[in-house]
Order: structure tokens, then sequence, then C-alpha cells
């Protein structure tokens, strides 16, 4: 807003009206004294001409008179002398009445402009103390904008500091899979997800949704979250945690907050789960062997911090090797199209069976998810905060391998992958492994799997193994058969202009590696690149 | 992710790139440029904040590039600030002239 004034005080308004008003008065003083001068001018010379006419009458009378009387010539000249000088001295007079006028006006005119100058400096500083009053009123706004700005950015990052907890989760675990995503609407969010180790087998999960919106919600939020976990580290047991967290909200919550919270503790080893839901969205699991998704729990619960004495009961499930765990909070299935239309749970549902969720990795279903529900809001603005957690047990594998389906945006999911994996290597060798896997992922998306109708059912495989110094990444996938060391590369040594642009891809590979290994085994290419770590 | 961030001057569009051009970015980047290109427009890609460049990139440098030089007199195209990794990319395709202005 400084901009207003400075734009006012530098630029031409200010000047304007200055220069407009002093010339309108110099103009006018000007006239006014040519006027004067003109005038006076004019009576001086009529002074003068009225001086001499009567000088002249007066010899010729006085002649005329005195010749009556015989007055002799001498004396005649003598008394006309003396009148003539006596005329004389009334033209002086008249002349210097006209100097004294002529200077006094001069003044009066010099005092005319410097009162002009003045006041009309004094009007543009009238206008420019609203426009600056204005400026220093839209100043203070901003300002005042930028520190509630300012104030939300910092609650959001310690949000976000709270919150944060590397994903995919348990990058030292090769027995779970844990990913995670959330969207809030706003700067801060009310939602919640949580998880952490209880001992070696035991891990808790939490997605909660706090009532309200905005700096109240998160700061509740960032509350419940450390009561929970305070409360799991001394028992294991869902409906304890909940009862005693619940207590612990409700005493004191003069604001009338709540919120509803899913709390599973799962035994990793034997897949024996018990949780407790305090009113929250019931949890998907689909079955691996099956594939068939049922929801887990009862509804009929109260959300934490409403009422004291809520008890919370523990309920049971079984979690099989590679089934999945969905837990979300109520923002996915609330979220409305350009047709008021909610997602909805059986938008979840059938987009949770349209794709293969217990052969992709977490990251990649959660991916997928967010991208659909993208999808479904396109063109409308998100209300609510929006989270999704997923959670499997794995076989244990020392193999770090991602499943994702032949899209090119589950390119992103491998950069995930390859985030928790390759955080060791060296930025070049980091960039290298990029490199590689950008080429081979776009080229089994644009030609394994071109046209192949049901792609999305298709599963990709990219691993990544590290011996000493050498990386190897593999990738496994369906479709046609398609073998990427075949490719042609293009004559390098060509003029740029005649070269065809294709190609490059595979001619970066084969730069960038120090073997290359195709095999097409059970309708499967496995492509085989190996590295070294610079 | 790829940010943008446009600023034209005459017929001059400056882009500079943020971030990855890479398989999944690069589509809508490509539709840009030739956008821009049919339209005759000069074009200055500023990659000082460009931290990864895949070929998917790469071709749309090196198809701009073909198209201001097939059009000598009428539209340029430049580069400039490039990263060592993306130089290094340029280079390992032996493609650095279109580092040259």
């Amino acid at each position: 807003m400084n901009k207003l004034k400075k734009f006012y005080n530098n630029s031409s308004i200010s000047k304007k009206i200055y220069l407009q008003t002093i010339v309108v008065a110099i103009t006018t003083l000007l006239l006014f004294a040519i006027f004067i001068l003109s005038s006076l001018i004019y009576q001086y010379n009529y002074a003068k001409k009225i001086g001499t006419e009567s000088t002249a009458n007066t010899d010729a009378k006085l002649t005329e008179i005195l010749s009556k009387y015989n007055v002799d010539n001498s004396e005649t000249s003598q008394l006309t002398n003396l009148i003539n000088e006596n005329n004389q001295q009334i033209i002086n007079s008249i002349e210097n009445n006209i100097y004294i006028v002529l200077i006094l006006s001069m003044i009066l005119i010099a005092l005319l402009i410097f009162i002009t100058y003045k006041s009309s400096k004094k009007l543009s500083k009238k206008i420019a103390k609203p426009i600056n009053e204005i400026a220093n009123q839209l100043e203070i706004s901003k300002i005042n904008n930028n520190r509630t700005d300012a104030e939300l950015q910092i609650a959001s990052e310690i949000q976000t500091g709270f919150l944060a907890k590397p994903l995919p989760a348990f990058p030292h675990r090769n027995d779970v899979l844990l990913y995670a995503d959330m969207i809030p609407a706003n700067v801060v969010g009310g939602d919640l997800y949580d998880y952490f180790e209880i001992d070696d087998d035991h891990i808790a999960l939490v997605i909660a949704d706090v009532s309200g919106k905005g700096i109240s919600a998160a700061m509740f939020m960032l509350v419940t979250k450390t009561i929970l976990e305070n409360q799991a580290k001394d028992n294991s047991n869902p409906k304890s945690v909940l009862s005693n967290a619940n207590k612990i909200l409700a005493t004191n919550n003069e604001a009338g907050m709540f919120a509803t919270c899913f709390f599973v503790v799962i035994n990793t080893k034997t897949g024996d789960c018990e949780y407790a839901n305090a009113g929250h969205n019931l949890p998907i699991i689909v079955r691996n062997n099956s594939n068939i998704t049922e929801f887990i729990g009862d509804v009929k619960s109260v959300p934490l911090g409403i009422f004291e004495d809520t008890k919370y009961q523990t309920g049971k499930f079984h979690l099989d090797i590679d089934d999945r765990l969905i837990m979300y909070t109520d923002g996915v299935t609330d979220t409305f199209n350009d047709h008021n239309q909610e997602y909805g749970t059986d938008n979840l549902v059938k987009f949770i069976d349209s794709r293969q969720f217990t052969k992709i990795s977490t990251i990649t279903a959660t991916n997928a998810l967010v991208r659909d529900l993208q999808i479904h809001s396109k063109n409308t603005e998100q209300f609510d905060d929006i989270t999704v957690l997923l959670f499997a047990r794995t076989e244990n594998n020392s193999f770090h391998q991602i499943n994702i389906t032949p899209e090119i945006e589950c390119l992103n999911d491998i950069l995930l992958f390859l985030d928790a994996n390759i955080s060791h290597v060296q930025p070049a060798t980091r960039n290298n492994i990029e490199l590689i896997v950008d080429e081979v992922f776009a080229n089994i998306v644009n030609y394994s799997f071109k046209d192949v109708p049901d792609y999305l059912h298709e599963i990709v495989s990219v691993g990544i193994d590290f011996q000493s110094d050498n990386i190897e990444l593999k990738f496994i996938y369906g479709g046609t058969a398609f073998d990427p060391t075949k490719s042609t590369t293009t004559g390098l040594s060509e003029d740029i202009s005649k070269r065809d642009i294709g190609g490059l891809g595979i001619h970066i590979i084969k730069q960038l590696s120090t073997s290359l290994k195709y095999e097409r085994t059970n309708e499967k290419n496995i492509f085989i690149v190996n590295l070294k770590d610079e | 992710m790829l940010n943008t961030n446009e600023s034209v001057t005459g017929n001059t569009y400056t882009i500079e790139l943020e971030g990855r051009l890479d398989s999944v970015t690069s589509s809508d980047f490509k539709a840009r440029i030739a956008e821009l290109q049919e339209a005759k427009n000069d074009i200055v890609l500023d990659l000082k904040k460009l931290d990864f460049l895949s070929s998917a990139g790469l071709q749309i440098l090196v198809m701009a590039y073909k198209k201001a030089h097939e059009q000598k007199e009428t539209i340029k195209f430049s580069i400039v600030n490039p990263q060592d990794s993306v130089v290094a990319v340029i280079k390992l395709t032996s493609l650095e002239r279109i580092l040259e202005n």
C-alpha cells in the first residue's frame, strides 16, 4: 500500500494539482497586472497631456490678459514661468503617485502569487491526506493479514512438524507396508493420522477427525494426538486407550470440541488386530485371497471429548499377509463433484474393487485413490480435510520392491519408493537411477501396455538391490513382449536438425549402466539394469 | 512436480521451470511450447530451478530448438541457466548445441 502513497507523492497527481493551480493563478495575476499597468500608463499620459495642454492654455490666456493691462514682457514671462513651474510640480506629483501605486501593485501581485502558491500546496496536501490515510489503512490491514497468514503458516509448520514421520513408514522394517496422505482443506487441518511401534511385534495406527476447522481444530488435534500416544505407551488395550483419552479430552473441554477416532493395535507376527472406535468412518479391508472388500466395526459409538464417562469396547479382526487395511476420514466420502454429487462409500468401494489394491504397493494405492478423488472433485473447492492411510503385512523380503500399475503417474510413486530406499547414495548416482527409472517405466507404459485394455489390472514391479558399489534395478512387467535393449539408438553424430528425437532414452540408459539384461519368462518381461554407485 | 512461471516482453516468453521435467510432467509443457511456437513467439527457457530432466523433457527442448532453427528468421528459442545435472544429461546425448544461443 506504500505504493499508493508513493504513487501519489511522486507521480503526476500531486504535481499536476500544483502546477495547474499555479499556472491559473499566475495567468490571472499577470492579466491583472497588465490591466493595472496599462491603466496607470494611460492615467499618466492623460495627466501629462492635461498638464501640457493647461500649461499652453495658461501661457496663451496670461499673454492675452496681461497684454490688456500693459504689463511688460519680462513680467509676463516671469508669471508664465511661475505658473508653468506650478503645473510641472503637479505633473511630478502625479508621476510620483503613479510610481508608488505601481510599486504597491507589484508588492500586491507578489503577495498574491505567494498566497496562491501556499494555498495550492496546502490543497494538494489536503488531497494527499485522505489518500495517505487510505494507504495507511490498507497497509495496516495488509500487515494484519500478513500476520494472520504468517501465524497460520507457523501453526501449519508446528502441525506438520508433529505429524511428520517418514513415509513410507517403518523404513527399517520389511514385514509391513504403510503409506498415507493428508490433504488439508485449509492451511491447517483437523485430520490426524499417526502410527507408532508399541513393541517389536505391535504397531498402533490412529486416524481421527476433529470437529470444526482452522486453528482451533488444529490445536485440539495436536492435543488428541499427544494424549493418544501417551495412553498407548502404557496400555495396548484399545478400549482403555480410547476411554482414558476421552476422559482427559472431555474434562475441561469448554470449547465443546470433539474428535472421531479409530484406534487399532496390530500384531505384526500373527496378524491379530484389536481396535476401538469413537464414532469414526469404518475402515475397509481388502482380502488378498478373495479380493473381497469388507468394513470393520460398528458406527454406533460416541466421538472423543463429549461425555467424560463414555466407555469404549475393544473389537477384533484378522489381517492376513498382503491384505490391505484402508483407513480414511469422511473428507474422502464427502468429496463433491461439480454436480453436487458426493463420492460416497459406494464409489470408494467401487474404486478399490476396480484396482488390485492387494497387489500394488500402499504408496500406489493411496496415490491412485487421491487422484481419483481429485478427478471427482475437479472444478470444485475442497471443503474438508482428506486423509487416507493404507497398511499391509508382507512376507519378509530383503529385496526392496514397489508394485505399481502401468500408468505414467505411478512414476511419482517410484520416486517416493526411491526416497525411502536410496537416501544413502550420492546425488549424481541418484540422478542416474531416476533417469533410468523414468526411461524404462515410460517405455513400459507406452509400449508394453499400449494396447492392453485392462492395463489397470496389470502390475509392474520395480525393485532395487545394493551389492557393494553395484546397484541393480529390476523391472518385472506383463503386457506385450518388449526388449528395451533391442531399441535402436539413433546416430548421435548426425546433425540435430535431421535427427529423429526418439531413442534418446535408451541411449541414456546404455550410457549410464554397466550392464543390461532382458528375458521373457511366463508371459512376463524381466529387464535388469546394473549401474555403479559413483 | 513441475511449476512454470511465464513472463512476456513483446513476443518473447520467458518461462522459468521449477522442479522436474520428466515423463509425468512433460506432456502439458510440450503442449504449451508447441502452442507458443505456433503463434510465432520467441521463447527463453530459464532452467535455474529445474532439478531433473529426463529424455521425455529433453525431447521437448530438442523439438523446440529444431522448430526455431527451421524458421531461423521468424522465431527464437534459447535455454539459460541450466543446472549441472541437467547439463550432464544433455551432454550424455551429445546435444550441447541446444544450449548455444
